[in-house]
């Protein structure tokens, strides 16, 4: 008995000793990794109490650039940001989109693009002060900034060029976080960045449920989408000086017209951004489409041929059904890029409603609208 | 041989020039088009249901229309202003109209940000684009020609384009502070100039008011010519200075205000054709220029826009970057070849 | 065919200046001037008097502050820019023109008082134009450009051009300006030539008094904001021509025909000779400052003495010495190396 329990203590001290060297030798055997569905700008790692956020490749063409972030509930530790903030400031109203979903709106401070924000309980905030205007990119208010004294500054950053200013204000003491998540290409990778942000709030369990809900309730509406005959084909945007700008076939809106159930007229144009194509070009294909989307910022039919006054000539023009994405706006401000961030699913919806079910009420839609 | 027949040939000679880059700008684009489909076009020997027979008649015969228009305007006008201010470095925006264009568009596309209400908000339609650019330029070369008026020195005016167009672009530069990214593209790709945003339709008005700039100038050439021995000598030889004067005013208002409210600001052929005109044909006559500057200037533009879609694909290319890059290196060779004979 | 006119210009109280900003500056006032046929003008005045104000005014192409001013008989504020443009052509002084300019081009161009809106130029341009072109000898130049003739045939270019506009009444704003002298003279033979056999009446400014005074029918000397005309002559003999100099340091020598500094720091010296040798020994001499004297004795006596092969000088200083020079430069040498400084 005696030697059983000797023995028995050895091996417990001798697993102990191995996993402490291996913790010496090396942090990411033990730190275990949040693995992301979609998302691909961010990683989420735990490290002994600490949470390590990391932004990867946060403009574009970037290479091999990651920018490391240190959370704790404790805020102990050099170049921590203690955790959950509680006041935050934003530079674009997709930050504010996610915050909001995580209930945590009444913590923004300051915002970039103030007159740009649809949501009601924020505008009502940002009509008495409490929220104030940040200004934009390189011309911040530095100001505002350093007498707000946020917790932290959601920032985005479109060039290189940008950095400087920020980096004056993490030496004042603001440290900045830039979000990455307007690279996403597939609509559920921007919207899983809210899990990026619920650390932030020390809310991370709700970031994965919301996650999750949204990735079910976004496929649930793609597999049923598929039940469907009919595959509709999909032109977006409106010709600008005689040339049809459209964005490629990797794009955030060609995805949602995929995911739906649809086909996109420039399927074959590979690429994340717009390109121009000659309206020559779309003329010939025009024959083909079925549902004409995102028609500039117009909300009848005839402010759609006024664009362009040839545009009346296409083949079954007449036939074609026009849908804007401006059903919830407000004087500048348009909920689908703000809301619509974090629920894709709404707005596959409302694309698989216009697809598919031909019957289907206005009243349904939530970002779209017929235009007549 | 006679100077008249030397001008005949050279004339024919271009004309011919000019069909051939028409024939091969008409042939460009994505669908595919044969020569022959072009003849059965204009003997009306088809039936109108052919591939090409539409993109034909709705996109590519207005472009080359207005490529010649457009080449033919901003040359004739661009050689009215070297010749007024006798400048080399004169152009058709010299006195402002570019920037009047500018700014009308700007506030149009931008004024969301800066007015809480932009014409873009109730949707841009093209009408409005021309419009906006049309007021602003007519404003400020409203604005150029009520100075115009009570000075005598011509030099003066000059300058006061040039300070004018540099407080325009002070304006749209605190307009595109002020907007978003979207807008702010839309604005940037109208100063980039395009050939293709003129229909059949529009050209119902772009092709009076070229021609009528055009006329202006021809009825003028000859007091242009004296123009050009000093304003002192013209007088003394019983040109009426002020009535030319707004005769070329006009004229450059209707050519270059034109073609910017239609086509955005497109820049270099006015400053390049006349001296290229001027150095190949050696001659300082405006009633020899100014044909040779419409031909050449059309040519030249016809060239640019089959440039400006290589190979008939999908990639186009801004109009002012092809105008740019073909024409620069070709008047610095120009000039360096012939040192002397502009101005003394 | 020549047509007659009784006057061809005549002013008759004008007055002309400048307006600026409501300060107005009066150049020349209560003017009364006439000008006929066959007459050569030289109107000649300091710096700034207003002697461009002046032809630019008789032109037409600023206005009158006051006065009624005729051309061939016809008040000017009757006449049409093109009318004005057939009796009256203008050369002014040098202007930078395009190098690439035919001298052919520029010529014709004095045809367009006579041009119809779309017909061109008239029909006997071309005869006009040659004409033109033959007077002033630059016939051969027709097809070169600007940039390639000589500064002296451009300017004969642009009197051609006056010519092929064919009027009675030629302006010119100091046209000898830029000329070499073998040019000058040229010019004014011609413009002579046009004044005797054309009956034209040519008004031209210059600062060249020497020419003025040989070639001019008539002087317009500004002075004092008004003008004084009067033939060459007269103008030396009272004396009026010194009134384009500042009459202090400066009078004008009517034996000599120029202007010369008063006061002689270096003495006085006898000078002996004759012809034009002793002539221009006396310019040298009261160049370098000495005074002349004939008829005085004593003192420092140079005597010029002309052969058929040279010339001679003898100099007799009053120390007795006596030296003899070969040269002007070699005399001056000598008088100079004696130390006759100046007092």
């Amino acid at each position: 008995m005696k030697r059983q329990f000797i023995y028995g203590f050895l091996i417990a001290f001798a697993c102990c000793a191995v996993s402490c060297q291996h913790a010496d030798v090396d942090d990411d055997t033990t730190a275990s990794l949040s693995g992301n569905l979609y998302a691909s700008g961010f990683q989420i790692k735990h490290n002994k109490g600490d949470i390590l956020l990391t932004v990867k490749n946060p403009w574009q063409n970037a290479e091999n650039i990651n920018y490391e972030y240190r959370l704790n509930s404790s805020g102990k530790g050099k170049n921590v940001i203690e955790i959950p903030v509680q006041r935050v400031a934003c530079m674009s109203t997709t930050h504010v989109s996610f915050i909001n979903q995580l209930g945590h709106a009444d913590k923004i401070v300051a915002l970039s693009g103030t007159n740009h924000v649809y949501d009601k309980k924020l505008r009502i905030r940002i009509e008495n002060q409490s929220v104030q205007e940040l200004g934009f990119s390189e011309n911040l208010n530095l100001e505002t900034l350093i007498q707000l004294k946020p917790d932290v500054l959601f920032a985005y950053v479109i060039s290189p060029a940008e950095l400087p200013q920020l980096q004056q204000l993490e030496e004042l003491g603001i440290p900045v976080i830039i979000v990455g998540e307007y690279l996403e290409q597939h609509p559920l990778g921007k919207m899983e960045w809210i899990r990026f942000f619920s650390y932030f709030f020390d809310e991370p369990e709700r970031g994965e449920a919301f996650t999750d809900k949204i990735i079910a309730s976004y496929l649930d509406v793609q597999q049923q989408s598929k039940f469907y005959d009919n595959e509709p084909t999909v032109m977006l945007n409106v010709p600008w000086q005689g040339v049809w700008w459209t964005p490629g076939s990797d794009s955030y809106m060609a995805q949602f017209i995929r995911d739906a159930g649809g086909k996109y007229l420039f399927q074959d144009m590979k690429g994340n951004e717009s390109q121009a194509v000659d309206m020559e070009t779309v003329y010939q294909r025009a024959k083909d489409v079925d549902i004409w989307l995102n028609p500039g910022s117009v909300k009848t039919r005839k402010q759609v041929f006024d664009s362009d006054n040839r545009v009346k000539y296409f083949e079954n023009f007449d036939l074609i059904r026009i849908y804007n994405n401006n059903r919830r706006v407000g004087d500048n401000s348009n909920d689908f890029f703000e809301s619509g961030v974090v629920r894709p699913d709404l707005i596959l919806k409302d694309l698989s409603y216009i697809f598919h079910a031909e019957n289907s009420h206005p009243d349904s839609l939530t970002y779209y609208q017929i235009l007549q | 041989m006679t100077p008249q027949n030397k001008h005949i040939i050279t004339g024919s000679l271009l004309v011919l020039a000019l069909l051939l880059l028409a024939v091969i700008d008409l042939l460009t684009g994505s669908v595919e088009m044969q020569f022959g489909d072009v003849i059965r076009f204009f003997t009306g020997s088809t039936d109108g249901a052919e591939i090409w027979y539409d993109s034909f008649r709705l996109f590519r015969i207005p472009r080359v229309i207005t490529a010649i228009l457009v080449g033919a305007g901003l040359s004739v006008s661009g050689l009215l202003m070297q010749s007024l201010f006798r400048n080399p470095l004169a152009g058709p925006y010299i006195l402002g109209i570019s920037s009047g264009a500018s700014l009308g568009v700007a506030i149009a596309v931008l004024g969301a940000g800066a007015f809480g209400v932009g014409i873009m908000q109730s949707g841009m339609s093209e009408l409005w684009l021309v419009i906006s650019a049309a007021a602003g330029s007519f404003l400020i070369m409203l604005l150029v020609a009520v100075i115009a008026i009570r000075q005598q020195d011509i030099m003066t005016l000059l300058v006061l384009g040039v300070l004018i167009g540099s407080a325009v672009s002070a304006i749209v530069g605190l307009l595109q502070y002020m907007s978003q990214a979207g807008e702010l593209k839309l604005y940037l790709l109208w100063t980039m100039g395009s050939l293709r945003s003129v229909s059949l339709q529009d050209l119902n008005y772009l092709i009076p008011v070229i021609g009528i700039g055009i006329l202006l100038a021809w009825l003028i050439s000859g007091n242009l010519n004296l123009l050009l021995l000093g304003e002192d000598a013209a007088r003394s030889l019983g040109v009426r200075i002020q009535l030319t004067r707004f005769a070329i005013f006009v004229s450059v208002s209707l050519l270059a205000g034109g073609i910017t409210a239609f086509c955005g600001p497109i820049g270099f052929i006015g400053i390049a054709v006349p001296h290229i005109v001027r150095t190949v044909f050696k001659s300082s006559d405006h009633r020899l220029l100014i044909p040779w500057s419409i031909i050449a200037g059309a040519g030249i533009m016809l060239g640019a826009d089959i440039l400006s879609n290589p190979g008939g694909g999908n990639i186009i290319l801004p109009i002012n970057s092809i105008t740019a890059l073909i024409g620069i290196p070709f008047v610095i060779w120009l000039i360096i070849s012939k040192r002397k004979s502009f101005f003394q | 065919m020549i047509e007659k006119y009784s006057t061809y210009l005549k002013g008759q109280n004008l007055k002309m200046g400048y307006q600026h900003s409501g300060k107005t500056q009066i150049i020349l006032e209560n003017l009364n001037l006439q000008a006929n046929a066959s007459e050569l003008i030289g109107l000649i005045g300091r710096n700034g008097s207003g002697k461009s104000t002046l032809l630019r005014c008789l032109m037409g192409m600023r206005p009158l502050m006051q006065g009624e001013l005729i051309l061939l008989d016809q008040p000017i504020h009757y006449c049409t820019p093109k009318q004005k443009a057939r009796k009256i052509a203008y050369v002014e002084a040098s202007v930078n023109l395009p190098g690439n300019l035919r001298v052919y081009e520029i010529v014709a161009y004095g045809r367009y008082p006579y041009s119809a809106l779309l017909r061109k130029y008239d029909t006997d341009a071309k005869t006009k134009v040659h004409h033109a072109m033959e007077q002033m000898k630059v016939l051969h130049l027709a097809d070169r450009q600007l940039h390639q003739i000589s500064d002296g045939e451009r300017q004969r270019c642009m009197i051609a051009r006056a010519l092929a506009q064919d009027t009675p009444i030629i302006l010119l704003d100091e046209p000898a300006a830029h000329l070499d002298i073998a040019n000058r003279y040229e010019l004014m033979k011609m413009l002579r030539k046009l004044a005797d056999e054309q009956e034209k009446c040519i008004i031209m400014s210059s600062h060249d008094l020497d020419i003025m005074l040989n070639y001019s029918d008539k002087l317009w000397l500004i002075h004092q904001k008004n003008i004084i005309s009067q033939a060459p002559e007269d103008m030396v003999i009272q004396k009026n021509i010194e009134l384009l100099v500042n009459a202090s340091d400066l009078n004008f020598s009517m034996e000599d025909a120029k202007f010369q500094m008063m006061g002689n720091p270096r003495g006085w010296l006898s000078l002996k000779g004759e012809g034009l040798v002793f002539q221009w020994t006396k310019r040298a001499l009261q160049r370098i400052g000495f005074d002349i004297e004939c008829n005085k004795i004593g003192g420092l006596n140079v005597i010029v003495n002309e052969c058929d092969e040279s010339t001679e000088w003898e100099i007799e200083f009053p120390d007795k010495t006596v030296h003899k020079a070969f040269s002007i430069e070699q005399l001056i040498d000598i008088l100079k190396s004696k130390h006759y400084e100046r007092t």
